[in-house]
């Protein structure tokens, strides 16, 4: 980017500029750091090498720039992650929507999460992702599954995605923007 | 109290037997030896540096030595250190000395004293370049005053000089004018307004944009 | 009042004391660090938080553990932030914090994206703080990048993963030798400093494979190399390959001797001192491969910096200690080194000199050094002391002014060790040299008159008694001792006393003067003072009582107590007051050495200064007193030597096992020192069993097994052996030691009821004709020599064969006979071609020795020598020449 760029791109944020903060967890291989990627530029890649901590990535959607912090969600993260979602303007929660065997454990790190006094309020994403597979849960039994009804402290949202094949990643957008804070 | 002292005479006079009849046998022993000095590290290494101000308080240190492993042991070193050298004429000349088996390097400027430390074991010449190093560098980053007041204000630029300079004990550079570049390209731009991000984002992204132009 | 202190302190705070960290405070800090967790970032403000933080650390000062990981996560933000600066800060902070392991990882994979960026600056850095943090799985994912990394056009991204790589051998080995190819690589980098990283690196990962080390150095020492730095490091490889290359080759010319003397060409002082200390460090150097390094060390000293000038006479001051004459070329510039103003340089080389001095100079020297004592600090007087010590040691003709020395810095201001290293000095000169010893005493006398060391005091006052009554005029000592009973604290007085009794006891015509003496001290207000007084008139027989034998009274004055003292005090201890007297025959007699972890730390070095490893004194009288305790040795007679322990077995295995050799007239002891190593056994029913065959004058008659030997107590074995009377019987024995091993709980201590016999190989041990040799030296060898007389002189030629030098053969003639050099003339001067060594000893039966060896050396190295040897009986005179036509 050149210098001059650079000073146009601050010019023109200073008029338009919406800004938000977002914390993307979930278990690991439920494809945060794809999600990403597809948001960022559109493109999937199948073989990932797993997130060690946390990427952090800035996304321009229109006149909203929007902070990712992806953080990595092998077991030994899920303490740290509580310290990444403090203050954001929403939680996204991937979920991997094909692999039933660990609803259970994502539904209870989830509630552990939403638990902490330090994120009271803060609105929630649920995103089931992988629908390209067979046999993927739907959002009906994603929800039940998650317990989400039972969260009453806070907006919650549910949409089933697959980043693989982009599906329902502009709904996401769309959501993402809409919760976006005005600066100034 | 005799017993103690004969043993230890013992095992002065066995030291002195050993080397005398090393020539004659003791082929075992020669094995000893040498597996010894191949566990010892050859690589020089550096102990501690120091810059302390003309009252022996700290400006900046960095230990890379277990010798010292409490804040008062090292409080300790740096009083002895700071107090045994502080006659001397180290302002043109680096001096020398020894303190507790460990070699220590210093030249003053002003109110700044600066340290080197080695082990007694090491090249003396290594560690004065090591401190040379140190000192020039520090120079070039303070240009106008090298002082303490001087380099409290930007010890930022201080500690980011001691850090491209050794790392975990091993001589990282000791050419001073590339370790201020190193710094240097990092220093804050002065001139760059204060509150908003973006121009100051900007401004990084060009400089980082010019700075690869220039080394490349 | 109040007011003008205010304004003051304004002054200070504006101009001299001014401080950006002015009354900084963690807790604010700590509140200040919130701006990291800010949406918008401001980068600046943030470093000159960090900055704050940094320096807070810095001073020392600790964050609890809920601080640090608020910080360190709150940092871990900034990550966000594409400013160079703060990211560097970044890096710094997560070094200072150095968060648990747990934690710091959460920054791999944005330090991984650093590692791959486009911008320089933070792939070096990130690697340098990656390699910091990680683990061995996360190296394996990262390797790949490290590898590129290592081959970098960028020496600085090079370098920092090389670096990295050094920190990374010691914990995770197995991956980082992998890397061999690149780094191989990269020590044919054209930066300089890549080299040297990569050149240490490398040696690092191969330096268990000798030829890899021997081919490495082969090839760099033809090549370039092109960093100073790189280049010393080659210089250290070289000299451990010919360190160990040195056992094959005694023959021919040292293998890359010549790559080290290039080196003293170099154009880099680093690189010219290195070679030279290489040079001067080999083993068993010659004075033609020593004098090019000399040459240069010589130039150094006289140079403009003082570093260069410290190094090379430190260097020089350790060769002078095997190799003086190599230095006595230096001595001009040594002596202009007298006045340098560095004071450490000074008593470098002051301590040379009085290494190298011959006998002549003793005294231009000391009139120097008397003049540079008043302004250098104790410690460097301390080495002065020890080195004017030995130097009086090896001339002895010259102990007068070297004692007048001794006296005279005594009298001047000095704090304890520095005194108490000079009143050691005299003690040792009395106890060596016979004419020193009246004027030492009095000189001793002269200080007590004014010391303000009890300890020092009563010291003397001990000394005082035993030596002062064998001087040809004791009285003249009563005074000064007297005098203490006057003018000294309780302690001191208390030592008068016992040292006044001893002259009472020893010479009768000072009797009824000490008598007397006595009588005053029974009024004295201390109750140690009246009750010694009392003790000792009574015993000597001063108050009218019968006296004693004198026997037993010279038996209590002057025989030391025959217990440990340790031992003694925890008898003591456990007394319970009762009917029952203490008795002292219950304290046991069994000596429990000093814990394992005591014996293995190594000595603490005298302050650096190369002082010599000071005299060893007498070790016999300890031994003695152990052996007399065990009655089956009780027929045995006086025991005559004691060797130096030799070890059986090497450092740091299961069993540490030593051996002393005790001669008797027509016995041999062998005392085996005994250490378990091992906290999860004890060995039982210990003892070492003596293969005798190839001792064939030898049988054995006593073994004295240990019953136990638990986990780091040491133990004693002894077994002894029967030997013709009088014969200096020699042999070779071979050992093994026997025992009942049983398993023990380290938590509880507690061992398993049944055991297992084991038995464990020792090394073999000889006894050679110089354990029939005490190395006892005379103070005039000429005098001495004249005083025996010709009548027992027996006068024969050898031939040595080829020998390495002439030092190394009268080093090996001088051991192989175990006497004592006198004069100084074990030293061989280097080049020549000739030399005469004098060596005194007492033999066998008390038979006193004198030796005199003339050796030349001829072309090929072959030396020849012309011993003769004078004694007070000729078939000991025959026997010396015994010992070296079979040796």
């Amino acid at each position: 980017m050149g210098l001059w760029e650079a000073f146009l791109n601050w010019l023109r944020s200073l008029f338009f500029k919406q800004e938000m903060e977002l914390s993307l967890i979930g278990l690991q291989n439920a494809g945060k750091t794809s999600l990403v990627n597809v948001i960022a530029t559109g493109g999937y890649s199948e073989d990932m090498i797993p997130t060690v901590g946390f990427n952090m990535r800035k996304v321009t959607k229109g006149s909203v720039t929007i902070k990712l912090w992806d953080l990595g969600g092998q077991p030994r993260f899920r303490s740290m992650w509580e310290r990444y979602c403090r203050a954001v303007s929403a939680i996204v929660y991937v979920v991997d929507a094909a692999d039933y065997e660990n609803v259970h454990v994502s539904k209870s790190e989830l509630h552990d999460l939403l638990g902490k006094p330090s994120l009271y309020g803060i609105p929630l994403l649920v995103l089931g992702n992988k629908t390209d597979k067979p046999g993927a849960l739907s959002k009906e039994d994603l929800t039940e599954q998650m317990g989400l009804k039972s969260i009453s402290d806070r907006e919650v949202c549910c949409f089933m995605i697959s980043c693989k094949n982009s599906t329902n990643i502009d709904t996401v957008i769309d959501w993402l923007v809409k919760h976006s804070k005005s600066k100034n | 109290m005799t017993l103690v002292r004969t043993f230890r005479n013992d095992a002065v006079d066995l030291g002195g037997q050993m080397h005398k009849n090393c020539m004659k046998c003791c082929s075992s022993l020669l094995g000893v030896l040498s597996r010894i000095t191949i566990v010892v590290d050859l690589c020089p290494s550096v102990k501690n540096i120091l810059l302390l101000d003309s009252e022996g308080k700290r400006v900046a240190v960095k230990y890379y030595s277990d010798d010292w492993p409490t804040n008062s042991s090292k409080l300790a070193f740096e009083k002895s250190v700071f107090t045994k050298t502080l006659k001397s004429n180290a302002r043109v000349e680096a001096e020398i000395s020894m303190f507790e088996n460990n070699i220590v390097i210093y030249k003053f400027v002003q109110d700044l004293h600066f340290f080197v430390t080695g082990g007694d074991e090491e090249n003396e010449l290594i560690l004065a370049t090591v401190l040379q190093g140190f000192f020039d560098a520090v120079a070039l980053l303070l240009r106008s005053n090298v002082d303490k007041r001087e380099a409290l204000e930007n010890l930022d630029l201080i500690l980011l000089c001691l850090d491209e300079i050794v790392d975990g004990g091993l001589i990282l550079e000791t050419d001073a004018s590339v370790i201020a570049g190193k710094v240097a390209t990092h220093s804050m731009d002065a001139d760059a307004p204060l509150s908003d991000q973006t121009i100051t984002q900007a401004w990084a992204t060009a400089r980082e944009h010019l700075t690869r132009t220039l080394l490349s | 009042m109040a007011q003008p202190l205010v304004k003051k302190d304004d002054d200070r705070d504006d101009e001299a004391d001014y401080s950006p960290f002015l009354g900084i405070e963690k807790g604010a800090v700590l509140q200040e660090a919130r701006v990291f967790n800010d949406p918008q970032l401001d980068a600046r403000r943030c470093s000159q938080v960090i900055t704050k933080l940094l320096y807070l650390l810095n001073q020392g000062e600790t964050f609890t553990k809920v601080e640090a990981t608020e910080v360190f996560f709150s940092v871990t933000k900034l990550f966000q932030s594409r400013d160079i600066g703060l990211r560097r800060m970044v890096y710094l902070m997560i070094k200072e914090l150095s968060p648990s392991a747990d934690e710091v990882i959460i920054v791999t994979s944005s330090l991984m994206k650093d590692m791959n960026s486009k911008t320089d600056m933070y792939r070096a850095n990130a690697i340098r703080v990656l390699c910091r943090i990680t683990d061995g799985t996360l190296l394996t994912q990262i390797e790949r990048y490290l590898k590129q990394a290592i081959v970098d056009k960028n020496p600085v991204v090079a370098s920092a993963a090389l670096v990295s790589g050094i920190h990374l051998l010691q914990t995770n080995p197995e991956i980082v030798k992998r890397w061999s190819n690149e780094v191989q690589e990269a020590v044919q980098s054209r930066a300089a400093l890549v080299q040297f990283h990569a050149l240490g690196l490398l040696h690092q990962i191969r330096q268990n494979d000798r030829l890899a080390v021997s081919k490495l150095v082969t090839s760099l020492t033809r090549g370039t190399v092109r960093s100073p730095l790189a280049q010393c490091l080659l210089i250290r490889y070289t000299s451990q390959v010919i360190r160990e290359s040195a056992t094959n080759t005694q023959t021919g010319d040292r293998p890359f001797y010549d790559f080290l003397e290039g080196c003293l060409r170099h154009k880099a002082e680093m690189v010219i001192f290195e070679a030279a200390r290489a040079i001067t460090e080999l083993n068993g150097v010659t004075s033609r491969e020593l004098t090019p390094a000399i040459t240069v060390l010589q130039l150094f000293l006289s140079s403009s910096k003082p570093v260069l000038r410290f190094a090379a006479v430190r260097t020089l001051n350790k060769v002078a200690m095997t190799h003086p004459m190599a230095v006595t070329n230096c001595n001009i510039d040594m002596e202009s080194l007298i006045s340098d103003q560095n004071r450490s340089i000074a008593t470098l080389a002051i301590t040379t000199l009085l290494k190298t001095g011959n006998e002549s100079s003793v005294e231009r020297l000391m009139k120097q050094i008397t003049n540079f004592m008043s302004d250098i600090a104790d410690e460097f007087k301390i080495v002065v002391v020890e080195a004017i010590r030995s130097l009086c040691l090896k001339f002895p003709l010259k102990y007068r002014s070297l004692m007048n020395f001794l006296s005279n810095i005594l009298r001047e201001e000095g704090g304890f060790e520095y005194k108490k290293a000079i009143v050691d000095s005299i003690v040792i000169l009395i106890r060596d040299i016979p004419d020193a010893k009246e004027s030492g005493l009095l000189h001793l006398c002269e200080f007590i008159e004014d010391c303000e060391f009890t300890y020092l005091s009563t010291q003397i006052l001990h000394f005082l008694g035993i030596e002062g009554p064998k001087t040809s005029d004791p009285s003249k000592y009563i005074r000064y001792i007297y005098n203490r009973v006057h003018l000294e604290n309780a302690t001191v007085r208390a030592s008068a006393v016992s040292t006044l009794a001893k002259f009472g006891a020893m010479v009768d015509s000072l009797k009824p003067r000490i008598f007397v003496l006595l009588r005053r001290c029974l009024f004295d207000s201390d109750d140690e003072v009246r009750d010694r007084a009392t003790l000792y008139l009574n015993t000597l027989g001063g108050d009218g009582s019968v006296v004693e034998t004198d026997k037993d009274v010279k038996d209590f004055l002057f025989g030391s107590l025959d217990l440990p003292l340790v031992n003694f005090e925890t008898s003591l201890k456990n007394y319970e007051p009762s009917e029952e007297p203490f008795d002292i025959n219950s304290v046991p007699k069994e000596i429990k050495s000093q814990p394992l972890a005591e014996k293995k730390a190594p000595g603490k070095k005298p302050t650096g200064l190369g002082a010599p490893p000071t005299a060893p004194a007498s070790t016999v009288d300890a031994y003695e007193k152990l052996l007399s305790a065990i009655p089956e040795f009780a027929d045995f007679g006086k025991l005559f030597k004691s060797s130096a322990p030799v070890e059986l077995t090497e450092a740091e295995t299961e069993y540490s096992v030593n051996v002393v050799k005790h001669i008797f007239d027509g016995h041999v002891v062998f005392q085996y020192n005994c250490t378990n190593t091992i906290p999860e056994q004890l060995l039982e029913q210990v003892t070492v069993a003596v293969d005798a065959s190839e001792a064939e004058e030898f049988s054995q008659v006593v073994t004295k097994p240990l019953r136990a030997l638990p986990y780091d107590t040491p133990g004693q074995i002894f077994v002894a052996f029967e030997k013709p009377e009088g014969v200096p019987a020699v042999g070779k024995f071979s050992n093994m030691l026997r025992f009942t091993v049983k398993e023990v709980d380290t938590t509880t201590g507690e061992a398993e009821e049944d055991g297992v016999e084991d038995e464990y190989q020792l090394e073999d041990l000889e006894v050679v004709a110089a354990d029939y040799m005490l190395r006892v030296g005379v103070s005039n060898f000429r005098n001495a020599w004249e005083n025996m007389g010709v009548d027992c002189e027996r006068v024969d030629e050898y031939g040595l064969g080829p020998r390495e030098s002439l030092a190394e053969a009268v080093n090996a003639v001088i051991n192989l006979l175990g006497m004592q050099p006198c004069e100084g003339t074990e030293v061989v001067p280097s080049n020549s071609r000739s030399h005469t060594s004098l060596l005194s000893g007492v033999y066998m039966g008390n038979v006193k020795v004198l030796v005199r060896i003339a050796f030349g050396i001829d072309g090929p190295k072959e030396v020849a020598m012309k011993l003769a040897v004078r004694s007070e009986d000729e078939t000991v005179s025959d026997a010396i020449h015994e010992i070296v036509a079979s040796g």
